[in-house]
């Protein structure tokens, strides 16, 4: 049973999914039914030294940067429209593999042309972002972004972290304004 | 509470008691050329009707089971929640253009769309979705939906357009469209169709609106289970009153069109229902014909309404309906008046006003004959110099005096 996230949350991994080894950032939408510009929902990780930011832009995973150099973050690619079953695109995280001087993995997910297109989450149709255990198949949290995020168009969706020797999960949830470009700032990126 | 679009809220949380909400939609500037016409989409999960019935709109007003309820004059719904299946999750609101594509319409060509979520007409609503809608192509637009949602039912505001009219955002819900009015090669003025509303889940649904063309034309509105429910009568004209151009300012002028009707009930009973004097009649009482308040400042955008009791139609042997211009210059022309009849779950008819005479004051619209039980609708669009040769046109007997709304 997946755990229906608040704001700030914090979830112990360790127990609600003790043998998370790998875990997908799934993100999925409905395509658009409507007139207009298409609903293109974009997942990105920013993977995250001890000081809160990238060691370089290699470390920013997203839609023309698909693999982290090590090869423990991948994404699945670019879904342009939300056409298809389940999610619409993924990001696999290895955490048993990820460097030891990354601390923090951000999950991000933001509408593209969010401004230009006058789009937010709650005009896309069944948008939602969730953890699932990529061994058992098992959802761990899910935010449902057309019902809960409705008015936003770029959100922080959590953060897995190191913490003792374990990873955990640190559900944010937090709307961001300014979208993608603010949010690589935010975590050292050079745009 | 103002909605922007994508935004929902809780209705339960709102008003937990509230048994049901009224969705009244209203639009800037409310004088428009466009015809807009309301509908609504009770969705299962999977997003589609179950079947035919769950579309609700002009020739289909309410929900099998009283759920959704669509009000006479098309601008509201009122939703029962303890009246839904609980098959229905979701219920969608949308507005469309009637034949938009055809005459080259838009909701550009409007400024602002709203949407009121109340519970109660006379008290302040839950919510106002407002919509700016300059630069939208479409000619079909949805307003907003109501789900359920862990136990609740919350709305969300949607304002996006959808390509084509009525027929293809229906087809999309799952509804089974027989014909699409705006797509359809021109109207041509044969005899209507006289298979009114089919049964829902035999055949497919009728978008068509039957319009009565030629003079003496007639259509029989069958009765179905116990009446006729109530039957809406609408006037609707343009107003004048921005005319462009020297000589624009110096014709135009508000015209003020009154909408009447003469009556003959089974016993023998006879009168005249309109402002004038006074004689608004009554819905449950004999006459069982009813003017809705008469609006002079030509404010209201919805014309004039006039309302049967279907439920009594057996009382009643015919009604001659009626427009009159009061006060001014007859200018029938420049009114382009349009007349609606709107009957419960039958098709919606449209008499519009032609061959105008711009020397006489009243225009007879339509009969209405009791015939053998069934409403038999002719169009008459005859004019006339008063009511008394009106009355003696149609054969009332009424005995008439002069008489002033004022």
């Amino acid at each position: 049973m997946a755990i229906s996230l608040n704001k700030g949350g914090r979830l112990s991994l360790s127990k609600e999914a003790p043998d998370l080894k790998k875990a997908l950032i799934g993100l999925g939408w409905d395509p658009r039914a409507t007139d207009g510009a298409a609903f293109d929902l974009d997942a990105s990780a920013f993977l995250l030294g001890d000081n809160g930011k990238v060691r370089s832009d290699a470390d920013f995973i997203f839609y023309n940067q698909l693999k982290s150099a090590d090869g423990s973050v991948q994404h699945t690619g670019d879904n342009l429209t939300g056409a298809g079953e389940g999610d619409d695109e993924a990001i696999l995280v290895d955490l048993t593999h990820v460097p030891a001087d990354i601390h923090k993995i951000a999950f991000t997910v933001t509408i593209h042309e969010a401004d230009q297109r006058r789009q937010n989450f709650g005009q896309v149709g069944n948008a939602y972002i969730r953890v699932v255990n990529a061994e058992t198949n098992q959802e761990v949290a899910r935010y449902d972004l057309a019902e809960d995020a409705s008015t936003e168009t770029a959100m922080v969706f959590g953060e897995l972290y190191r913490h003792s020797g374990e990873w955990r999960f640190n559900a944010v949830g937090q709307g961001y304004a300014g979208g993608l470009t603010a949010m690589c700032r935010q975590y050292g990126i050079n745009i | 509470m103002d909605l922007q679009p994508g935004q929902n809220f809780s209705i339960t949380q709102y008003s937990s008691a509230a048994p049901m909400v009224e969705i009244a939609l209203d639009w800037q500037p409310a004088q428009t050329p466009l015809m807009l016409d309301s509908s609504a989409f009770a969705l299962t999960a999977a997003g589609k009707v179950r079947d035919d019935g769950d579309f609700i709109f002009y020739n289909q007003t309410t929900l099998a089971g009283g759920g959704i309820q669509r009000a006479g004059d098309g601008r509201t719904f009122s939703i029962h929640f303890a009246m839904l299946p609980a098959a229905i999750d979701r219920i969608v609101i949308a507005l469309t253009i009637d034949q938009g594509q055809r005459r080259g319409q838009s909701f550009n060509q409007l400024s602002q769309i709203r949407a009121e979520i109340r519970t109660d007409a006379a008290k302040s609503p839950l919510a106002v979705f407002s919509l700016t809608t300059n630069g939208m192509s479409e000619t079909a637009l949805i307003v907003g939906e109501l789900y359920r949602r862990g136990g609740e039912w919350k709305f969300r505001a949607v304002g996006q357009g959808f390509a084509g009219g009525l027929g293809p955002l229906a087809q999309q819900y799952g509804v089974d469209v027989a014909d699409d009015p705006d797509t359809a090669s021109p109207p041509t003025p044969a005899a209507p169709p006289p298979t009114p509303a089919a049964s829902p889940s035999t055949k497919p649904i009728r978008l068509e609106k039957i319009t009565l063309e030629k003079k003496g034309s007639s259509i029989s509105l069958e009765k179905k289970g116990q009446g006729f429910g109530e039957l809406v009568i609408n006037l609707n004209w343009h107003q004048g009153g921005s005319g462009k151009g020297f000589f624009g300012r110096l014709t135009s002028r508000k015209i003020d069109l009154d909408l009447g009707c003469l009556f003959r009930l089974r016993d023998g009973r006879a009168g005249a229902i309109q402002a004038l004097g006074d004689s608004f009649g009554s819905l449950q009482q004999p006459p069982y014909i009813q003017l809705m308040g008469d609006d002079r400042s030509g404010a209201s955008a919805q014309g004039e309404f006039l309302r049967i009791n279907g439920d009594r139609w057996d009382q009643i042997e015919r009604v001659a309906i009626f427009a009159f211009i009061y006060e001014g210059a007859p200018n029938w022309s420049e009114t382009d008046a349009l007349v609606t009849i709107q009957t419960p779950n039958q098709p919606t008819l449209e008499i519009r006003l032609d061959s105008h005479r711009n020397d006489q004051r009243m225009c007879a619209l339509a009969m209405l004959e009791n015939q053998a039980g069934n409403i038999k609708v002719t169009k008459l669009v005859e004019y006339f110099q008063d009511h008394r040769l009106l009355d003696q046109a149609y054969g009332f007997g009424l005995r008439w005096v002069a008489g002033s709304k004022d």
